[in-house]
């Protein structure tokens, strides 16, 4: 049980420390910034409770959104990763009902690949990524005005991080087995 | 009471849920700038740190790209020399001395954090306040005009990059001295909007831009970008031309944080008029 808690923690600060110094520095074109490190959020156990799930994903977005250059002074970046990775972490018990396999989850199984198919995992991950992505880049840019090029924003990114959270889910079960 | 304590419990996932959120989006549209640049200068040095840890691993990829820069500009540098009016005295004069307007100091800096993909664009230098870099002082790059300093620690400072929405810088049309506003509508890294010039005038395409000098940030003619389109503003009585930014954002590892030492007393006489 120690053991998990440890394992979380620490893979917590690795999730946020590879965001910031690795994929922030990303910028293939002015469209596409991934973020992987709602991975985290999508690969907690299932019976973490509630207050855990929002608090550990405050204190993520927080984690994020303190780093980068979006801080420098700027008040209306600040936040922005913090509220939509709460808000994700919010819908996870729905996503996980909406999606569920036709069997039920079983008891001491976690939601990724390993459990319950590439397959399915790929549709968690989607519905997860867009919703935080749109929230994310919205509140961003906070108004409609370029509403198509946001959401050009929005899907670009989005496949992106989706590639790295898919690639991380391949690797990681290679290794362990 | 009790039916209360039951309710709490029973929608603490979504009261939980409510509070956090509700402080996360007061962070996001809070737009006192102060909490956030004191917190800034807290971790900027933290940063900082990092930043010029993966710089340094980084910069060996843009080594060429960063040669061909610095000929280019060394070459510009010399034309510019060869260009200067004939000193009649002969001896090697202070040019600093001879135009007092123009008394300024280039401090070298390296960029150690960029980004050119927000709507709010910041570049972090690895020069501070012990380095002599104040705030508003202006930032060039080899190629063009590349910001303005916002916050400054010890020895890193944070810079508000031309591609940002809070960006304005007096520019002027190089061929006829017309002055207008440099703005950054937000989509293209390499193009900007000089607005707030003044219809009647024929402007080319291909003309170049340069800093107007007005102002205490940039000495005149500092190169800016070249024009690539001229649209006429609603009413018609004023361009709105579109700017090919003479510096590439994506390859920006050196820099120039230009101080000025007539600033204060400049924008002391400035005030003074003013009230």
């Amino acid at each position: 049980m120690i053991d998990q808690l440890n394992r979380y923690v620490f893979r917590f600060f690795l999730v946020i420390f590879f965001q910031v110094l690795i994929l922030n520095n990303v910028q293939f074109s002015g469209y596409i910034n991934p973020y992987f490190y709602i991975w985290y959020i999508l690969v907690l156990p299932f019976d973490t409770p509630g207050w855990v799930l929002l608090g550990t994903a405050f204190f993520l977005g927080l984690g994020i959104d303190v780093f980068p250059q979006s801080l420098a002074g700027n008040g209306s970046s600040l936040g922005t990763h913090t509220a939509s990775t709460l808000l994700i972490a919010f819908m996870r018990p729905n996503v996980l009902r909406w999606i569920n396999p036709r069997d039920e989850y079983e008891p001491g199984t976690f939601p990724d690949s390993k459990n319950y198919g590439i397959l399915w995992f790929l549709a968690y991950a989607m519905i997860m990524i867009g919703i935080h992505h749109f929230v994310l880049f919205f509140l961003e840019d906070l108004s409609l005005r370029d509403f198509l090029r946001t959401l050009l924003r929005v899907i670009m990114s989005g496949i992106f991080s989706l590639i790295f959270i898919l690639l991380w889910e391949g690797i990681r079960f290679k290794i362990s087995r | 009471m009790q039916n209360l304590l039951r309710l709490i419990i029973r929608f603490s996932f979504q009261i939980i849920f409510v509070i956090l959120e509700i402080i996360a989006l007061t962070l996001v549209f809070q737009r006192n700038p102060l909490p956030h640049a004191r917190f800034f200068q807290l971790t900027q040095d933290v940063n900082g740190f990092f930043y010029t840890q993966t710089n340094h691993f980084m910069r060996f990829f843009h080594l060429t790209d960063e040669n061909a820069i610095l000929i280019n500009e060394n070459a510009r540098l010399r034309n510019q020399l060869a260009a200067r009016p004939f000193n009649s005295s002969g001896g090697v004069a202070d040019s600093t001395l001879q135009r007092p307007g123009y008394s300024m100091e280039f401090i070298p800096a390296e960029v150690v954090n960029n980004s050119i993909n927000k709507q709010n664009n910041y570049i972090t230098l690895n020069v501070g306040y012990l380095q002599g870099v104040r705030q508003d002082m202006g930032v060039v790059g080899p190629e063009g005009i590349v910001g303005v300093v916002r916050n400054v620690s010890a020895s890193y400072s944070t810079v508000i990059s031309v591609l940002n929405s809070k960006f304005k810088g007096s520019v002027k049309l190089a061929s006829n001295d017309y002055f207008g506003t440099l703005s950054w509508p937000g989509h293209n890294y390499r193009e900007a909007i000089l607005s707030e010039i003044p219809g009647h005038i024929i402007v080319y395409e291909g003309e170049n831009v340069i800093t107007s000098g007005f102002g205490t940030m940039f000495p005149e003619g500092e190169r800016v970008g070249t024009v690539t389109k001229a649209d006429r503003t609603p009413a018609g009585s004023f361009y709105e031309l579109t700017i090919r930014l003479s510096q590439d954002f994506k390859k920006l590892t050196r820099v120039y944080v230009i101080r000025n030492f007539n600033k204060v007393e400049q924008q002391t006489l400035e005030l003074q008029t003013n009230d």
